[in-house]
């Protein structure tokens, strides 16, 4: 029950950092061999050697943040805002070095100028327990619309 | 339209973009996709040629066939799959099933007809159908050019993007990024070729890319580099861009060249899976026809009116419109055969950056076009200025029209002819 709560306040302050933009904080959530992917089809296995939507390191994580941040970002600059809800946590494995696997489903709602878009799927959590709490080693978004024409596309993390 | 500017209604009127529909991609060579996505018989996709939905089959025989997707009875799309492996398509409205040939094989209760019109029933084709290096394009004009009459000068774009693999076959691997923008189909073709634009609307991944960690030296490139590198290529000095060369083609066809080299990206000469990839290319071809291949420098080239690739990254997008102002946008990932595994990592790293459904140039090129759509809905103002370079093209002994400078806009004027002379049925 420990466990299971902690892990689900853990993706809960995930998502609460990406719906506020601290964008620091959050890729401070990764290991640092951390990364954050999504597929752009299901059935893909690992990020490496197939087109991906994100497929991020660290590195680049800091790239896209900048980015964002820039004053020239026209895409950033309308009004834009997301709200991120994280729900059926479920631990899938849990190692005694404390390495678990942990699956939940997302939906997220964006504001983009005047427009709303909805996006959901589900999480693949590779977590590692340390010190400061718990670390992602991998962070894998499957969309549920990973394969439609996306009206627009992603500026930032999901 | 005018030589120097067009009117704003070429954009934003739908009675315009419905003449499109009829009178260029009714009419055009259009390119559906490629040989690699349909490999045995019975294998197909379904894609869109204007209005029209179409299913692209293997046959038996090794040829492909187009057929347009629509049920002969009432009218149903008979095929909603975005691709597999059939051996019949049938009507989910009433059974009506037809062979991949496009032949009618059955009607349920088929005593209820006076005759039988079996014979004359099967789906639609589209006649004119061609491939060129594995390309698949058609045309839904009864009669006119052929697909290399069509492709011109162009073709050699083409040329350089397959005689980059050792051995002169790609195929479409990994997916396909999809995405909508709110805006004219023309508008991601006149940006391409667009040197001027990359400064100003990619400014912000030009700063991150500028500020970022160096790529590493030849060899010890991580996954990044590619991006970075590409980031910052966007911000090559006006210099370096005017001496661009930009060729277009009676058809509207447009091609930019000496944009870089292998080596100023990411595949530079002293890395060793580009050299192993050289290799190969050199042990299929011979020592100096791999030079000649790797001394092309082309960079995007587009196919008017639905398509652009490139061929140092191998990605194509083809370009389906839905409305005047609706667009999407389909990129494929090309897999050089025979080639180290290497070099399709960096294709992929490239299009993840790059064309991806979340890269980081791509999304101010689609704000930008929604911006210049909504500012052309409004009537205040009426015209579009396409005058950049006017006046001083060159007409080459090839039967290309070179823009005086690679910043001209020789490319959207080249587009505006063709355009013109298919909606007046020429």
């Amino acid at each position: 029950m420990k466990q299971q709560h902690e892990v689900e306040q853990f993706l809960y302050r995930q998502a609460d950092l990406l719906d506020s933009k601290r964008w620091q904080d959050w890729i401070d959530l990764f290991a640092p061999d951390g990364v954050y992917w999504m597929p752009a089809d299901p059935s893909h296995k690992h990020w490496d050697g197939v087109p991906s939507i994100f497929a991020e390191d660290r590195n680049l994580m800091n790239v896209r943040m900048k980015r964002v941040l820039h004053p020239d970002a026209w895409s950033q600059r309308p009004l834009w805002g997301t709200n991120h809800v994280v729900s059926n946590v479920v631990v899938q494995k849990s190692s005694p070095k404390g390495e678990i696997e942990v699956r939940s489903r997302f939906h997220m709602m964006e504001l983009r100028r005047d427009d709303v878009r909805h996006f959901a799927g589900s999480y693949t959590h590779h977590l590692k327990k340390t010190k400061d709490g718990y670390r992602i080693k991998l962070q894998r978004v499957d969309m549920t619309n990973a394969q439609a024409a996306y009206d627009y596309v992603l500026q930032v993390w999901v | 339209m005018q030589p120097d500017r067009v009117h704003r209604s070429v954009y934003a009127d739908p009675a315009i973009f419905e003449l499109e529909m009829e009178r260029i991609f009714g009419r055009a060579w259009l390119i559906l996709g490629h040989e690699s996505q349909i490999a045995a018989p019975g294998d197909y996709f379904t894609t869109r040629m204007g209005r029209e939905p179409v299913i692209v089959a293997r046959q038996g025989d090794g040829s492909v066939r187009v057929l347009i997707n629509r049920c002969m009875h009432r009218g149903a799309i008979v095929c909603a799959e975005g691709r597999g492996h059939a051996s019949s398509f049938v009507c989910p409205y009433h059974g009506w099933t037809y062979d991949t040939d496009g032949r009618l094989r059955s009607v349920p209760v088929p005593s209820g007809y006076a005759s039988d019109k079996t014979g004359e029933l099967g789906l639609r084709r589209v006649l004119q159908v061609s491939t060129y290096r594995g390309f698949i394009f058609a045309s839904r004009a009864a009669a006119g050019a052929n697909l290399e009459e069509f492709l011109g000068p162009a073709k050699s774009s083409l040329d350089d993007l397959v005689d980059r693999a050792p051995g002169g076959e790609l195929e479409v691997a990994g997916g396909v990024f999809k995405h909508v923008y709110h805006g004219n189909w023309k508008l991601m073709l006149e940006n391409h070729l667009d040197g001027i634009h990359p400064a100003h609307v990619h400014a912000s991944s030009i700063a991150v890319a500028r500020g970022a960690p160096e790529p590493g030296a030849s060899g010890k490139e991580s996954y990044r580099d590619i991006a970075i590198r590409q980031m910052r290529q966007n911000a090559m000095p006006e210099p370096v861009w005017e001496a661009i060369g930009l060729w277009t083609t009676a058809r509207g066809h447009g091609y930019m060249g000496d944009y870089h080299d292998d080596s100023r990206l990411v595949a530079a000469m002293g890395n060793p899976a580009f050299q192993e990839y050289r290799a190969r290319l050199a042990a299929r071809q011979g020592e100096a026809e791999a030079d000649r291949i790797l001394g092309v420098t082309l960079w995007n080239t587009i196919l008017y009116p639905n398509c652009s690739f490139m061929s140092q990254f191998r990605q194509l997008r083809i370009v389906q419109p839905l409305a005047v102002d609706r667009t999407v946008v389909y990129t494929y990932s090309l897999r050089m055969k025979d080639a180290p595994p290497q070099m399709f990592r960096d294709t992929v790293a490239f299009a993840n950056v790059v064309n991806g459904t979340a890269s980081w140039v791509l999304t101010d090129d689609l704000e930008v076009y929604e911006r210049v759509q909504r500012g052309l809905s409004s009537g205040a103002a009426e015209w579009v200025y396409i005058a950049r370079g006017a006046g001083r093209d060159i007409d080459e002994q090839d039967g290309t029209r070179r823009g005086a400078t690679g910043t001209s806009e020789v490319y959207i004027r080249a587009q505006f002819r063709a355009w013109l002379d298919y909606m007046n049925g020429r």
